[in-house]
């Protein structure tokens, strides 16, 4: 563990110098902007290190941490480390920055305390990531989820944070990058739109806490990370920096989520807009870094082409069984429908709690709700940047709400659109004590609030403390421990087979695609299975996997997981 | 008006106030039609009607940002009524 942990220290290092040289030769001379490409920038490289590894079968722990080593002290020798960001925090005023370190802390206790539990991040994200640990690189067996094959540029962001210790204690970390980027890129839009220095951080800080947002990016799914990808594409659009730079971010968002490249024709306005603006010059090194973003952004489609012949493979597959279907393509209804519910219900969060998956409710939070509305409206009137930006923002929230269906769970893929609201609430708080009183209020609720999502109960969590670190799963709520270090899994988009892994990758999941009981029950004899977990998808799979537990005599040990007929 | 050529531009630096005197009282009919009368008390859209009524009648009256602190001070109430028994839920806190 401590090889990996000096070698994890010392290939972040590496990605954080190198980003931050960089950095140094392409930056905006805005520094807001400057410290949100930096953050662009280095998750470029560490998405970068990982896809690279994945397709060599070098993803392995000393492959990747020798040679973040190696890159560390060339940069160490070329003193790239005079180049790092500088944030001037007496700027910044000590009540904000209390606040900040108090939100990270929380973010870090979070980050050490939770399990990957989440329905769609145990079913089809992560079990990618539990079979290129395993393999040291890329396979072809991704898990039994109709969406296993949506792009999964984020997961090699989670990829990064397990790999060098070999355990997924610090999974939620990848989550924290883009918190990071979010904090960044929505501090830069408020500089860009006039807020002072302080007001900006506050900005940031705003977001960081915005429900949605932060449940998201503590919960393992990736729409807070395609989130802040918006925000900050945005952000280098209204800076007017040069396209090969803004292609980065669109690389990087197209990767994680196609939802992002919905909310693109909002940026491509106001750069319409803002054409008259004075731009940042362009620099060739800009280019290199273009066509690592493109690859990371296209390298999920071309391999769906590859492999199955279209690249949002499963949809538009006509012959593949989806039970959590998804829209292609436009559709007016899902925009009447979805606006509808936006605008009338679910925009007062007042149907359920707050989680990542925003349960009919918008997970925007009382800032954007209570101070933001009226804060736009005002400052619409009264800044032309806010006016530009509530523009191109308002455009991108209506094409992602075209493209997407209406269902409970669809405004997750809009949580961007906070950052518009909370630099209008920061811009009218600066201007104004009581309204800056306010929105204090409304971030210590919105704080308080997101301490837990709906989903992991206090019982859950203590449940999850009280294990040690090493053992910390979520399988152990309510599944027995597998003493196994090979277990089957049958089912489909209700398996949660990434917690079979366990959280330290020891055990191999074996994917069962039975024909009939008895192709299970010799699989199951072929690979030595004693334990089986089963979530089954259909009626046939359920007759399968009574008939094979029935003939092999295994018991229920848990809600889905079977064993032998008797421990040994 | 904002510096710069182009309808467009003419267009954006203006819209704001104008619409407000068009679209704020349609928005404030329409839920006056369609939302009873004991919830209209708690329709955000209410509210910002008629915040965004007085914004484009009044640019600068001298109680303007009075009156848009007490917007914002009812529209956080209307939020944390409707959403504080969830979070105290998920927090383990409800009675």
């Amino acid at each position: 563990m401590i090889p990996g942990a000096l070698l994890m220290v010392a290939a972040n290092a590496a990605s954080i110098l190198a980003a931050a040289g960089l950095t140094k030769r392409l930056g905006t001379g805005r520094r807001a902007t400057d410290l949100t490409l930096f953050l662009l920038i280095r998750l470029l490289l560490i998405m970068s290190a990982v896809l690279l590894g994945g397709l060599t079968h070098t993803l392995t722990r000393w492959a990747l941490g020798l040679t973040g080593t190696a890159a560390l002290i060339m940069l160490l020798v070329a003193r790239t480390h005079r180049t790092l960001p500088r944030v001037d925090f007496r700027e910044v005023g000590k009540p904000l920055l209390i606040a900040a370190v108090v939100v990270s802390l929380r973010l870090l206790a979070q980050v050490w305390l939770f399990a990957p539990h989440l329905g769609d991040a145990v079913a089809y994200h992560l079990p990618k990531v539990g079979e290129w640990v395993r393999a040291g690189g890329f396979t072809g067996e991704m898990g039994l989820h109709p969406h296993v094959a949506f792009p999964a540029g984020f997961e090699l962001v989670e990829t990064w944070w397990v790999l060098f210790l070999g355990h997924d204690v610090l999974i939620e970390m990848a989550g924290v990058e883009f918190v990071a980027l979010g904090f960044a890129a929505t501090g830069a839009l408020a500089r860009h739109v006039g807020i002072g220095r302080r007001a900006s951080f506050f900005a940031g800080l705003l977001y960081v806490v915005t429900p949605g947002f932060h449940l998201s990016a503590t919960s393992c799914l990736n729409d807070a990370p395609a989130a802040a990808l918006v925000v900050t594409t945005m952000t280098l659009v209204a800076a007017r920096a040069p396209w090969p730079l803004v292609l980065v971010a669109v690389g990087l968002g197209v990767g994680i989520k196609p939802t992002y490249g919905f909310a693109l024709p909002g940026a491509a306005l106001l750069a319409f807009l803002l054409r008259l603006e004075p731009a940042v010059p362009l620099n060739r090194w800009a280019f290199a870094l273009t066509a690592g973003g493109l690859l990371l952004g296209g390298f999920w489609y071309v391999r769906n082409i590859a492999w199955y012949g279209n690249p949002f493979f499963p949809l538009g597959s006509e012959h593949v069984v989806n039970p959590t279907a998804v829209q292609l393509g436009p559709r007016s209804t899902s925009l009447v429908d979805n606006v509808g519910d936006l605008v009338t219900k679910r925009l007062y969060d007042h149907q359920g709690a707050y989680g990542a998956n925003v349960d009919n409710i918008a997970g925007w939070g009382p800032v954007a709700f209570g101070v933001g509305i009226p804060a736009l409206l005002l400052g619409a009137a009264q800044n032309h940047r806010l006016r530009r930006l509530a523009i191109g923002f308002s455009l991108s929230l209506t094409c992602v709400l075209l493209f997407v269906q209406n269902d409970p769970w669809n405004l997750k893929y809009v949580f961007f659109f906070p950052a518009l609201l909370i630099v209008a609430a920061a811009r009218l708080a600066e201007m104004h004590r009581p309204v800056w009183m306010l929105t204090a209020f409304a971030f210590g609720f919105s704080f308080l609030a997101t301490i837990l999502p709906y989903d992991m109960p206090p019982q859950d969590l203590l449940t999850l403390a009280r294990q040690t670190w090493r053992h910390r799963s979520a399988l152990e709520i309510s599944e027995p421990r597998i003493p196994d270090v090979v277990v089957g899994c049958l089912g489909g988009y209700r398996a949660r087979s990434y917690l079979l892994y366990g959280p330290d990758f020891s055990r191999r999941v074996v994917y069962l695609r039975p024909q009939s009981q008895e192709d299970l029950e010799e699989t199951l004899r072929l690979f030595g299975i004693r334990y089986l977990y089963a979530a089954p998808a259909n009626a046939d799979q359920r007759a399968m996997l009574d008939g094979a537990v029935g003939t092999l005599e295994m018991r229920l040990l848990g809600k889905h997981v079977y064993g032998p007929p008797r421990d040994d | 008006m904002q510096k710069g050529p182009g309808m467009i531009r003419a267009l954006i630096g203006r819209v704001p106030s104008k619409a407000s005197l068009g679209v704020a009282p349609a928005i404030l009919l329409w839920r006056m039609w369609t939302v009873s009368v004991e919830l209209l008390w708690r329709d955000w859209l209410v509210v910002a009607s008629i915040h965004a009524l007085l914004l484009a009648l009044a640019p600068r009256a001298s109680a303007l940002p009075t009156i848009t602190a007490s917007v914002i001070a009812y529209l956080l109430g209307i939020y944390i009524y409707g959403q504080l028994p969830y979070a105290l839920a998920a927090l383990g806190l409800s009675p």
